[in-house]
């Protein structure tokens, strides 16, 4: 009993440190929307480094990656992989949003698209994907906060009560300290993931088998080699093939920096240079992955038959019997997890659905003022809509946030087109975005229809290209005046 | 700022060479270079062939990226 309130008093004292380390900014930055959504366009390199890294890196980092490890091998390193490449087209695209960003005053993505081309349908109907994509996946971390309290207080605390505490804490940052309380909350949490997760991975295969080496020779000589070898295994326990790794692997990689709460940092940046260093810092912050997947590698001779691949961490920590500190300071790790993803969902998706949802619907004429009062109201309304999902609805979201990474992905076409072509039109672009997404969809609904085993947004970018370039072709161009701001004669 | 004349045009093909720098660089860690390093064996630094293949590519990609910025900030582009 006294190792579980240890655990739980750890758990409890780090949501009042990041609660007071997120309120701290709260007065930093002006009393507008700019302010609150891009915190006046003053994140610093350190800063941008941190919020990414963190954003980025959910509880899925915790219990899904060393879960795709344990159960499907080397399939887990398309995680490696997508992370480090999917950062690079931020380096070229980054810097072109901030320019325009500062120019025209846009804090969201959609509202730079849907100025570019000239078009309120291409705002709303980024924004109607914004928001039915993140949802979903603020729902994920609530439910891994939930569980987390459940695991150290030994149901003493309900999953409901702890996802309610977890999030009471970031929504209140979030109200309070906009983008700037995700930043400075980032910084501690970035860093805690990271030695926590370092630490793990070199602890426990070093318990269990005397280090990561042997750790590999004892997998292969028990005739575990097929998980070793990528492509790994699919999720059906099959082998995986070729074109599903790599296909997963480039759609990952294109849609990355697409995710609005990641994109929308281009506009919180201080300068072009910060956004362009952060990218070349990212992948030091991505090898982090590499001990999490050897955590899920370590629990394949010592906890075999999981029946829930996402807790082999949890429940090897109980194996284990580490000192209750220990435990405590990995479900702090999870926990930061998290929240800093959370808290970067939330601020995005309730930015999003008010400037460019609401605003695109009405036309704009919002004074700024009650601009902010309904972002922080959405704010409340998205975050109890996916509390709403993860305590009381059956509904599995899985399937609706796994096809929200194909659709998610269809984005990268517009931007190309945004900033690189001056042929594609409004109509053009708004199409290509809708036909891409609506064959992302299909594809996944009905994965028998493909006629090659690649992922659907790849189906989608084929779909999203023709029509684009199709359409653009019939349309009128738009003024080359609109266009020059955007489409410059330099890569960068 | 649009950037006419030889220098532009060389910075765009710097800048175009680093592209094909990052595609040779996903390719090897998709099919078909990782194909080629499938196999577990021989372990490096204790890892499986494959992984140390894609964390020295990580490694190299980063000197790639270090080095682009050095010589944007050098061409006096600071984005």
């Amino acid at each position: 009993m006294t190792g579980l309130s240890t655990e739980l008093l750890i758990c409890l004292s780090y949501l009042l440190v990041v609660l007071i380390v997120g309120l701290l900014p709260s007065r930093q930055f002006s009393n507008s929307v700019p302010g609150f959504v891009a915190g006046d366009r003053s994140l610093n390199v350190l800063v941008l480094y941190f919020v990414m890294g963190a954003a980025i890196f959910s509880s899925f980092a915790f219990l899904g990656g060393p879960g795709w490890a344990y159960s499907r091998g080397a399939a887990a390193f398309f995680i490696l992989t997508y992370g480090a490449f999917g950062l690079l087209p931020f380096y070229f695209l980054g810097p072109k949003a901030w320019r325009v960003g500062k120019r025209f005053g846009f804090v969201t993505q959609a509202e730079l698209l849907g100025h570019r081309f000239d078009s309120r349908l291409m705002s709303g109907l980024l924004s109607v994907i914004t928001v039915a994509a993140l949802v979903p996946y603020l729902t994920i971390q609530m439910t891994g906060a939930g569980y987390i309290f459940a695991t150290v207080s030994d149901g003493l605390i309900p999953e409901w009560l702890g996802a309610l505490l977890t999030y009471g804490v970031v929504t209140i940052y979030v109200l309070s300290s906009g983008v700037l309380g995700v930043g400075w909350t980032s910084m501690l949490q970035g860093l805690l993931m990271m030695v926590i997760a370092w630490f793990l991975g070199l602890y426990v295969p070093q318990v269990l088998y005397g280090g990561i080496g042997p750790m590999f020779e004892q997998l292969l000589s028990t005739g575990h080699g097929e998980l070793l070898s990528p492509p790994g295994l699919a999720a059906d326990g099959a082998p995986w093939h070729w074109w599903g790794y790599s296909s997963a692997v480039v759609v990952s990689v294109l849609g990355f920096s697409c995710w609005p709460h990641f994109f929308m940092k281009a506009f919180a940046a201080r300068g072009p240079k910060s956004i362009k260093l952060m990218v070349v810092m990212y992948p030091t912050f991505q090898l982090f992955i590499v001990p999490i997947l050897i955590i899920g590698f370590a629990g394949i001779l010592a906890m075999p038959g999981l029946d829930n691949p996402d807790r082999i961490l949890p429940s090897m920590l109980t194996e284990l019997q580490l000192s209750p500190v220990l435990v405590g300071l990995v479900c702090l790790g999870t926990l930061a997890a998290s929240m800093s993803s959370g808290d970067a969902i939330l601020h995005a998706a309730a930015s999003v659905l008010v400037r460019d949802g609401i605003g695109s619907a009405r036309g704009r004429g919002m004074t700024d003022g009650t601009e902010r009062r309904l972002i922080r109201i959405s704010a409340v309304v998205l975050g109890a809509v996916a509390y709403w999902f993860a305590v009381v609805s059956e509904m599995s979201l899985v399937a609706l946030l796994l096809a929200s990474y194909g659709a998610i992905a269809q984005m990268f076409p517009v931007l190309i087109a945004a900033f690189y072509s001056r042929r594609v039109t409004g109509a053009g672009a708004v199409s290509g975005l809708a036909g891409g997404v609506a064959a992302s969809v299909l594809f996944m609904v009905f994965p028998e229809w493909r006629p090659l085993p690649v992922h659907e947004g790849v189906y989608g970018l084929v779909a999203n290209v023709s029509l684009m370039m199709l359409v653009s072709r019939g349309t009128k161009r738009l003024a080359p005046e609109r266009i020059a701001a955007y489409v410059e004669d330099r890569l960068d | 700022m649009i950037e006419k004349g030889r220098d532009g045009r060389a910075s765009r093909r710097r800048h175009r060479n680093y592209l094909v720098f990052f595609v040779v660089a996903l390719l090897a860690l998709i099919w078909p270079g990782l194909a080629l390093v499938s196999s577990p064996t021989p372990f490096v630094l204790g890892l499986p062939l494959s992984l140390a293949w894609i964390i020295a590519w990580l490694v190299l990609l980063f000197f790639g990226l270090v080095r682009l910025f050095i010589s944007d900030i050098r061409e006096g582009r600071d984005g």
